[in-house]
């Protein structure tokens, strides 16, 4: 017997992982999925001692046969640790399965309810406890948990009003999770997870805790209500009690900006991890801040929390959406509103900012930090009176870009041209520009596409001390050296 | 073909340079350990082409004057600097429980700070427990009528005094903050699990 008997209770994502304990070495295991005698799924590859398969199987029941590659299954006998304990004299294989649930279905009851978490909002540049409104967590992973055994039973994603209605096992004890993850198959997976707690699966890889609220376990023999509220811990002067609430915010303003795009592009998003802690401080990851392959955001009480500061999550998905939809040529590094930057920072650092206030449709950057959460930092993209102002400054990005999509139209700002032509640059012509990105190549290229609007963008770029802009190099700029140096031209010619 | 030559010699060549100088201000802090650290600590911990929030204008670099010892007065001196000229430069800092400023000022006042000048402020502080601490500050400039605050951490690891190990009266180390309590890792579910507020109406 080397057959294990999978019952799908619902459509789910289902892993095996096999790997070689002892015995014959190399090994090269197999996997083979049946429904009905047919196969229906398979992993074969020829790596050594392991394979892997994930696959989504609608609900029913199928076969797996875990075999050896080279000797017949009726050799091969396994050490399976999930379902059953087999030995082998050539090779003890070792399969672990996950997302079958040992709840029976049968006759399931429905749980439904409504699910939110406590938003504190700002005054001024700190946050103001006295200011928390619950807000409808949206379009996380739900999850009925079998408790017996940790398997999911039944999942869903939480409607616009935070809403869910789930199949649970009647008279068998469970309870409903709510995992800080956006999930829907290819077109995104958004996850919020502790970077301080990390395992790793068989290959090494880091395996990151997704942060999870969690009910109480119960059993129902009929349809009941459940609503689930993520506090956010704080007890007056201090938080005392967990901050449940604080993934679901960061959560939420992953969902406006990924919205954002949604509403101008029909685009899938590659999966990002979002790493947040209550650990997470200045003295240990620096600043909030993204890697080009994950966000890591501070999460430290009285030092810097930014869970609440929706701007600066936005920003650094904004790098995201710049590294993998568009293209960014900043060499990174800390900055400030009034520092004179290296021309690609600067548009980077600009366009997170302005992308921040486009987002949330708030001109407005709060970061709070401080004992309390009671300091800040504050940005104004509509106040164009930039410190240092030119082609070197992030202010005079963000100001410009802001007010090419703004609908406040004031002094020489005549442009509302809203989001999707700022998009279709940074996806289209400024990912092949020969330049490198920088203002210069995002006007030039946004003036090409907006002719029309040419002359209005010019008298913006002229209020920060940019010179008209006609190629992505910025040759017609002439005048605005940063400081005392002499940085013209930008581009030399040889 | 010569540009991916020229390109790849000047990689290797930064790498062998920025090894060089990793290893020499490894080599130099080792030489005045375990009191004398100096750094501003947001440019060390991320990844090189890390792409950052902006901040406030103001950096801090610190020193631990003199040796950490349980109960006996530390001096840590602060440096700030801003890269702009400021109308105003305001200091304040809390410590974590185990850590004392027996009445020390807890804000200090710059009238004025000029691009580049720096400005220095010693704290006393006294370890009352072994333990890993932190002390909190945050710097607040102001330009053009504006506000900007930036907080820092300064580590401060005090070791058991030989006394204490031989009388075993060691103070324990502070519980975790209370706010961590009720997260449970579930590694088995690859979770942190956080309870909820329940209600079924």
């Amino acid at each position: 017997m080397r057959f294990i008997k999978l019952n799908i209770i619902s459509s789910s994502v289902v892993s095996i992982r096999v790997t070689r304990t002892s015995g014959l070495n190399p090994a090269d295991p197999d996997i083979y999925i049946y429904k009905n005698g047919e196969q229906v799924q398979k992993a074969d590859n020829t790596g050594a001692n392991a394979e892997f398969l994930s696959t989504t199987l609608p609900a029913g029941n199928y076969v797996v046969e875990i075999k050896e590659y080279g000797y017949s299954s009726s050799n091969a006998k396994l050490t399976l640790n999930t379902f059953q304990q087999k030995t082998s004299n050539s090779v003890q294989l070792q399969a672990t399965a996950a997302a079958v649930s040992s709840c029976t279905p049968g006759n399931d009851s429905i749980v439904s309810g409504n699910l939110t978490f406590d938003r504190v909002y700002h005054a001024g540049t700190a946050l103001n406890y006295s200011d928390i409104r619950p807000l409808p967590i949206q379009q996380a992973l739900v999850e009925v948990i079998c408790n017996s055994d940790g398997h999911v039973y039944s999942s869903m994603s939480s409607g616009s009003a935070g809403d869910y209605a789930l199949s649970f096992p009647k008279n068998q004890a469970s309870f409903v999770r709510v995992k800080a993850q956006m999930r829907n198959g290819a077109a995104w997976n958004f996850s919020v997870v502790d970077n301080n707690n990390t395992v790793f699966d068989i290959d090494g890889n880091p395996l990151k805790p997704v942060y999870a609220m969690d009910g109480d376990f119960f059993t129902v023999s009929t349809d009941q209500t459940k609503n689930l509220h993520a506090p956010s811990g704080w007890g007056g002067s201090s938080y005392s009690s967990p901050r449940v609430a604080g993934p679901f915010a960061i959560l939420d303003s992953v969902r406006k900006a990924k919205d954002k795009i949604l509403s101008v592009a029909n685009v899938n998003f590659p999966a990002l991890n979002l790493n947040w802690s209550v650990d997470n401080s200045t003295a240990s990851i620096g600043g909030s801040f993204y890697d080009g392959t994950e966000i890591f955001l501070l999460g430290k009480e009285n030092n810097d929390t930014d869970e609440y500061d929706e701007h600066v999550i936005i920003h650094e998905w904004g790098h995201y959406f710049e590294a993998k939809f568009s293209r960014t040529d900043s060499i990174g590094g800390p900055h400030s509103g009034g520092d004179i930057l290296d021309i690609r920072v600067a548009f980077g650092e600009g366009f997170g900012n302005a992308f921040s206030a486009m987002v949330t449709d708030d001109q407005f950057y709060i970061d709070t930090v401080g004992r309390q959460q009671d300091y800040g930092l504050f940005i104004d993209m509509e106040d164009n009176n930039c410190t240092n102002a030119g082609w070197y400054s992030e202010c005079s990005v963000q100001s410009i870009l802001y007010d090419i999509y703004d609908s406040s139209n004031e002094n020489l700002d005549s442009l509302t041209l809203g989001f999707s032509g700022i998009y279709n640059i940074l996806v289209g012509t400024q990912k092949d520009t020969e330049a490198m990105t920088s203002i210069f190549s995002f006007i030039k290229l946004f003036k090409d596409q907006n002719a029309s609007s040419s002359n209005a963008i010019d008298l913006l770029l002229n209020a920060q001390g940019i010179d008209s802009v006609s190629d992505v190099y910025g040759s017609t700029q002439t005048t605005s050296n940063p400081g005392a140096t002499n940085q013209l031209p930008i581009y030399q010619n040889y | 073909m010569k540009m991916q030559n020229l390109f790849l010699f000047l990689s290797i060549g930064l790498l062998l340079s920025c090894n060089q100088q990793a290893q020499t201000q490894a080599n130099a802090q080792a030489k005045v350990q375990p009191h004398n650290q100096a750094k501003d600590i947001s440019k060390q911990r991320q990844h090189v082409h890390a792409v950052t929030k902006p901040h406030a204008s103001i950096f801090m670099d610190y020193e631990i004057v003199n040796p950490v010892e349980l109960n006996r007065m530390l001096d840590i001196k602060l440096t700030f600097m801003s890269k702009r000229n400021t109308d105003m430069l305001s200091v304040e800092y809390s410590l974590d429980a185990g850590l004392s400023a027996n009445g020390e000022p807890r804000q200090f006042e710059f009238k004025q700070l000029a691009k580049g000048e720096t400005k220095s402020i010693v704290l006393k502080v006294m370890p009352e427990q072994a333990g890993e601490f932190s002390i909190n500050v945050y710097a607040s400039i102001e330009i053009n009528g504006k506000n900007q605050s930036r907080a820092f951490i300064v580590p401060i690891s005090v070791p058991q005094s030989a006394n204490s190990i031989q009388s075993q009266a060691v103070t324990e180390k502070p519980q975790g903050n209370a706010a961590n309590k009720g997260m449970r890792f579930m590694p088995e579910q690859n979770v942190i699990s956080m309870p909820a507020n329940e209600s079924s109406n």
